[in-house]
């Protein structure tokens, strides 16, 4: 059993020991690992700015003052107001809104179709396995950012097409990692085992291997949460994405960009929240991915 | 007698893990006489290995600390010397094969490469008087065409073959002890018998000092001189070899021999040793094996036996050892 | 009977892609190569052979875990390998399997009431608290404790994790458990326990059992009956007692005496048979332990010896017996 080096003999020894759950560890890897930690913080600030948005925020997001445009910080508004005057803070909040609802919902369909296309694909191997494979070596042809750009471009901005456009380019990436995960998993003697318990193909493929696969798509899928809410800023920012007057950050950016001589600051906050939630979610990615690395647990 | 060439004295390793800390080694003391051949027996996590590794000083440190005690080459304590000085003694005096070859091989240099490398790097050879040293070195593992082997790389060969080459990579240098670590153990029962016969043929010849780590008992009586056995870090008895087989002295040991299937006594039920291994983090007071014992008394469960002489010169840990 | 094997063949080709089958030809690896045996009701049936040799892929080709290339196995009087799906996984309930590593064997997301559980729900229809309870019942049958079942399976040691998976085959309530190497990643304390329990088991419910093992000395003290495999042929079978006192083969002799016991301590080591075992890739046609056996002659080489039987209920693939 113990092949590698030392630790391998010493681990087994351990196992004797009292045994915890994998929660607690899980837990105890994030708190050890500070990155991790602030990333998880603030990702979740984003969540609840997302959910709390109403609440927060002190303005309505849309409601335009000309006379007060392009103003510094102030004890009214917080973070100053943009072109039209309107509560740049409170446009921000409502902006995590918008990027976590299009986020969610392209990382969402990514894993819809991702996941059973590359469990499918790796659990039944064979011509099945090389036409799926295929069909998504043929998605990923195309850079996904131009990918997202064309769909847009040729059905219109919007939620859905956003969602669409990115979810699309997320799945053959979803189904590489599901399908190899599956592949590694269905060779241990447990699969045969639960055949040997009479269950189906499907209960085995659902119900054993994949609970067994989803470490590295939690990792992936937190990356991917990150791709999607730049990649929509990003979209905004060229006119693809969503219409104004709707509060995204990327649109954010894009509106001020002539002022910004006038009131650099303007665009200044929109670009920290961009740059803050994508540093944040990879934070969380990584220590996710130390967490599921098994060799965490000791030491 | 001889003075011995490797004397281990109170050997005490504990490793600081996250969970607490695990003595791994508790209190070992054996010696080893030039030629001799000592076996080392145990079940997983008994501490064999990391005995074994200490003596090259191999644990890494930290988690691993050596609390205590001595391990002497030539009347030298090792736990001593300087990383330099032990690099000296490495892989020259005292080499040391393992369980499974592919890891202590480099898989990207072919074999001849890593055995002549050892000649010039211990031995100061040029390239071609290593080259040469190193055939001898495969035909004197006995493996078919040495020159071939020599040009192969590692994932190439057959587990036994593999194993040789490790054996003739150990004994290149001609060291005056040989620690082999479960060299079997992966290997099937026909090769492992080759690779058992060929350690004895190579150690008579060089007239080294050879110990065998392993869990199998059989293989361990087969080729060893004598015998300690280990349990929960501590080293329960040490005896010859035929005394250990017919009047084994510790509890352990006699119920070691009993849980051994035989197909000669297949209508009887094994004697299997009841419960299991005691938390190494947390280990029970007295003996470690008393909650195990059918001979159990008070005493066991306060008083820690020490390992002393109960019959001759065979030791035992045990306040009532024997039949 | 309650198995009878009939030519029993698998197998794999290994020549790689097109190409390299075009240049190096084809590469067949007869992992098992037409071998028949049977199974007496409420026996053990002990497999034994070096690593390679075909005994799990003959566990796994008689539960159809993996499909035979050719042969029969009549299980009370079926072809198992020719049953339609749906009739094959209703079998199953009969034929149940113990496996080798008691780690990779348990699924470490699932309860062990899962574990358990689920054989129990498919095979006897048992559901909620019955279903429970049985398997309360199974777990103090394999010497565990019932409060145990919601535990997961990291939470047991390997001989613990062992009896799990007996556990596991019991809840089909089969009539044959075919176990493949369970004891040989255990420490010899606990393989006597995993042992004794086996053999309890077998009494107890009458079972039937196919035992395989590198191990001779944990094959002669369980099984009934000991076939010898070598590089995908039997080449031995016959009651355990002739096979440890009279062997005929030279490679059975050659594992006895190469196979380490504690009774002898005092012989010096000898290795019977040179060379390595080797995978059977494209064997010659002549016997496979040709290359190493130490009494071969001439017609070794070219004809192939097939089980015959050399006393009662002795059976031997050897020309020279």
């Amino acid at each position: 059993m113990s092949q590698e080096t030392l630790t391998p003999a010493v681990l087994t020894v351990t196992e004797k020991g009292v045994s915890t759950s994998r929660f607690v560890d899980a837990l105890r890897v994030i708190a050890r690992n500070r990155l991790a930690l602030l990333g998880l913080f603030i990702v979740s600030v984003g969540i609840f700015a997302a959910i709390l948005a109403p609440w927060i925020s002190t303005h309505d997001p849309y409601e335009i003052n000309i006379a007060g445009r392009l103003q510094a910080p102030s004890a009214q508004h917080w973070l100053g107001t943009d072109f039209l005057g309107r509560d740049t803070y409170s446009r921000i909040v409502f902006g995590a809104r918008t990027a976590f609802i299009i986020a969610a919902g392209a990382v969402f369909l990514g894993a819809l179709f991702g996941v059973p296309l590359g469990a499918i694909a790796g659990f039944r191997g064979r011509w099945i396995d090389s036409t799926i494979m295929r069909f998504m070596d043929a998605i990923m042809a195309f850079p996904g950012r131009l990918l997202a750009i064309a769909l847009v471009a040729s059905a219109g901005g919007g939620f859905t097409s956003l969602f669409i456009a990115l979810g699309l380019g997320a799945i053959p990436s979803n189904a590489r990692i599901v399908r190899s995960a599956v592949l590694a998993q269905k060779e241990r003697e447990y699969v045969e085992a639960a055949r040997m318990s009479g269950e189906s193909d499907f209960g085995i493929l659902f119900l054993q291997v994949l609970p067994n696969c989803l470490s590295p798509l939690l990792v992936r899928l937190s990356l991917e949460f990150a791709h999607a809410i730049l990649a929509e800023s990003s979209l905004s920012f060229l006119g693809l994405g969503l219409p104004p007057p709707t509060p995204s950050w990327g649109l954010m950016l894009k509106e001020v960009t002539p002022f910004l001589q006038l009131q650099p600051l303007a665009a200044f906050f929109p670009g920290l929240t961009i740059s803050l939630i994508i540093l944040g979610f990879n934070l969380l990615g990584d220590g996710l991915r130390d967490i599921f690395d098994p060799r965490q647990y000791e030491r | 007698m001889d003075a011995p060439l490797l004397e281990v004295k109170n050997l005490t390793i504990r490793f600081h893990l996250q969970r607490g800390v695990l003595s791994a080694v508790q209190n070992v003391s054996f010696s080893l006489r030039a030629g001799e051949t000592l076996g080392i027996v145990g079940e997983t996590g008994c501490g064999k290995t990391v005995t074994s590794l200490s003596i090259l000083r191999l644990i890494p440190c930290p988690p691993g600390n050596i609390a205590g005690g001595e391990i002497l080459f030539h009347g030298e304590d090792l736990l001593k010397k300087s990383e330099r000085e032990i690099e000296k003694i490495r892989g020259r005096k005292i080499s040391m094969i393992f369980q499974e070859p592919m890891t202590s091989l480099n898989p990207s240099l072919t074999v001849g490469e890593q055995i002549s490398e050892c000649y010039r790097v211990h031995m100061g050879h040029s390239g071609k008087v290593a080259r040469e040293f190193t055939e001898h070195a495969l035909s004197l593992v006995q493996l078919p065409s040495p020159q071939t082997v020599a040009g192969r790389y590692p994932h190439e060969l057959a587990g036994g073959m593999r194993q040789r080459v490790m054996i003739a990579m150990a004994l290149a240098c001609q060291p005056e002890i040989l620690i082999a670590d479960e060299p079997t153990t992966a290997l099937d029962v026909t090769i492992q018998a080759q690779i058992l016969e060929l350690l004895k043929e190579l150690q008579t010849k060089m007239k080294m000092a050879l110990i065998f780590i392993s869990h199998n008992l059989g293989v361990v009586a087969r080729l060893c001189d004598r015998i300690g056995v280990m349990y929960a870090g501590s080293l329960v008895e040490l005896s010859d070899k035929k005394s250990l087989f017919t009047h084994p002295l510790h509890p352990y040991t006699q119920a070691l021999l009993n849980a051994i299937p035989r197909p000669d006594l297949r209508d009887e039920t094994l004697k299997a040793i009841p419960g299991s291994v005691c938390n190494l983090f947390d280990p029970p007071p007295g003996c470690k094996f008393h909650p195990r014992c059918a001979k159990a008394k008070e005493l066991c469960k306060t008083e820690m036996p020490r390992l002393e002489a109960k019959s001759g010169e065979n030791l035992a840990a045990c306040y009532f050892p024997g039949a | 009977m309650m198995l009878e094997v009939k030519n029993l063949t698998k197998y794999y080709d290994i020549s790689g892609g097109l190409m390299s089958r075009l240049s190096a030809g084809l590469k067949l690896l007869k992992a098992v190569d037409h071998i028949g045996f049977s199974v007496p009701e409420g026996k053990t049936f002990g497999l034994v052979g070096e690593s390679g040799c075909g005994k799990s892929t003959t566990a796994r080709l008689i539960t159809r875990l993996i499909p035979a290339t050719e042969g029969e196995v009549f299980f009370q009087g079926r072809d198992i390998l020719r049953l339609p799906k749906r009739e094959m996984r209703e079998l199953r309930r009969h034929v149940q399997m113990i496996f080798q590593d008691p780690y990779a064997s348990l699924n470490p997301r699932m309860r062990i009431i899962e574990v358990v559980g689920r054989p129990l729900s498919h095979f006897q229809g048992l559901k909620g608290r019955k279903r429970r309870d049985r398997a309360a019942e199974l777990l103090d049958l394999v010497g565990l404790r019932p409060e145990q079942l919601d535990r997961y399976p990291h939470e047991f040691s390997g001989g613990q994790r062992q009896r799990i998976g007996i556990a596991r085959a019991l809840a089909a309530g089969p009539k044959l458990i075919i176990a493949d190497e369970p004891v040989s990643s255990l420490d010899v304390s606990v393989q006597a326990q995993v042992l004794n329990l086996l053999k309890k088991l077998q009494r107890e419910l009458k079972l039937s059992l196919i035992f395989i093992s590198h191990d001779l000395n944990v094959v002669g003290y369980l099984a009934d009956i000991v076939a010898v495999m070598y590089a995908g042929k039997i080449m031995e079978i016959a009651p355990v007692a002739q096979i440890f006192n009279a062997p005929l083969n030279p490679y059975t002799k050659a594992l006895l005496a190469s196979n380490p016991t504690v009774g002898s301590y005092m012989e010096t080591v000898r290795s019977p048979l040179k060379g390595e075992v080797p995978l059977p890739v494209n064997p010659p046609s002549g016997c496979r332990l040709e290359p190493r056996c130490p009494i071969r002659v001439d017609r070794c080489k070219t004809i192939e010896p097939m089980l015959e039987e050399k006393r009662t209920l002795h059976r031997v693939a050897c020309h020279e017996v």
